[in-house]
């Protein structure tokens, strides 16, 4: 069974986007707030099965980022596609720096129900641009 | 936030005049008590009057507009020509030689540095000064005139001009403060919507998926799962039209590294998710 890795720090879109993915495309979701819990989960996280990770990129004040879990990832050679999701203007220097990162596309919160679709499909949808 | 900071001004400026007037009165007063002369007397106690009432609306009155300032600020200098011109008579009367209108001078550049902000008002009182140097001066006889050194109105009505100057320049340093002050305000007004749209996206992201997974699980709700989603769709349009504000805002300067609860000074974390 295909699964999704979802990592954000807001627990409540986190649960919503979960059982979304598990109800309309019948995914497996694994739910995460942070680069803590991911490296307490590495092994089920770089299962083959994972094929698809959405980021958030601000994870809270203080805490690693969205980039530093993607670049985690790619430490460990996770095999999934990766694309990050945020809710900050994009010129926000966290958002900025996602943007220059090889690779990885960067969404803006909120996206509709066909475009959250569409991106796991891995259909072309427009992504942020660094300013 | 300007307002409230000219406001402040303007009771500082009437405080300092009142004190100005009660201290340069009695001073008046103390110098020629013993020879009881009733014209100074009269604009002294004016004089002091006129200070204390400054300084009772300064103290007194929580909003101070310009203009009621202004009036207020004229109504305690108005003693101050007279008090002046009655000390020249006086000290004319002595019959010795003196040197008249010197205190014109140093007052046309107190009030320079005092007026209230309100122009026409704050010309006036300067150039009083020199007017009624002017007007007394021509009011003297030959004989008074002997008594006097030659020219006595050229550093009245020179102090008079530097006094105007000095007026414009400062009127000038409170235009260009009010700019600064507006334009402070504008960039917290940017960070604080940029800041307000951060903190809703997630919300809002929630809501559109919520009522995608009503719609399907209880087809019965779908028509309010569809309103829900409508009026979810339409506060996500909303915030990219703040998020194209912020950009297009002279006052952003793409400083946006902030943390949005930071930023509005949330001080509890349960009130609001983290912004993502």
């Amino acid at each position: 069974m295909q699964k999704i890795l979802l990592v954000d720090d807001d627990k409540t879109l986190l649960s919503s986007m979960g059982e979304f993915f598990e109800a309309v495309l019948g995914m497996k979701c694994i739910l995460l707030t942070g680069l803590a819990d991911i490296v307490a989960q590495e092994a089920e996280i770089l299962d083959r099965d994972v094929k698809f990770a959405i980021l958030d990129i601000n994870l809270g004040q203080g805490q690693p980022s969205g980039i530093d879990v993607y670049q985690w990832l790619c430490d460990h050679h996770f095999q999934g596609k990766c694309v990050f999701l945020t809710g900050h203007a994009k010129d926000h220097p966290l958002v900025k720096n996602a943007s220059l990162m090889k690779g990885v596309h960067v969404f803006e919160k909120p996206l509709e129900i066909d475009q959250l679709i569409s991106l796991i499909k891995g259909q072309p949808l427009a992504d942020v641009q660094a300013g | 936030m300007f307002k409230r900071v000219k406001q402040s001004h303007n009771h500082n400026l009437l405080l300092f005049q009142g004190i100005l007037n009660i201290f340069g009165a009695l001073m008046a007063v103390v110098q020629w008590h013993e020879f009881r002369n009733v014209p100074l007397n009269l604009t002294a106690a004016a004089t002091v009057g006129a200070g204390i009432f400054a300084c009772y609306v300064a103290l007194s009155k929580p909003a101070l507009q310009d203009r009621f300032a202004s009036f207020v600020f004229l109504s305690a200098v108005v003693p101050v020509y007279g008090l002046l011109w009655a000390m020249n008579g006086f000290l004319m009367a002595q019959g010795k030689f003196w040197e008249p209108f010197q205190p014109h001078e140093l007052s046309s550049l107190t009030i320079a540095i005092l007026a209230p902000p309100y122009r026409s008002i704050g010309v006036l009182a300067i150039l009083l000064f020199p007017i009624l140097a002017g007007l007394q001066f021509f009011s003297f006889t030959p004989e008074q005139l002997a008594l006097i050194p030659s020219s006595p109105l050229f550093a009245p009505i020179a102090f008079g001009v530097f006094a105007l100057v000095l007026y414009f320049y400062r009127l000038q340093g409170l235009k260009i403060a009010g700019v600064a002050a507006e334009v402070r305000m504008m960039k917290k007004l940017t960070r604080s919507i940029l800041a307000i749209k951060d903190l809703a996206n997630s919300p809002i992201q929630a809501l559109i998926i919520d009522a995608e997974l009503l719609q399907r699980k209880h087809p019965e709700a779908a028509a309010i799962a569809e309103r829900i989603e409508i009026s979810a769709t339409k506060l996500g349009k909303l915030n990219h039209v703040l998020d194209s504000y912020g950009r297009e805002s002279k006052h952003h300067n793409g400083h946006v590294s902030f943390d949005s609860k930071a930023t509005l000074e949330l001080k509890t974390p349960t009130s609001f998710p983290n912004p993502s």
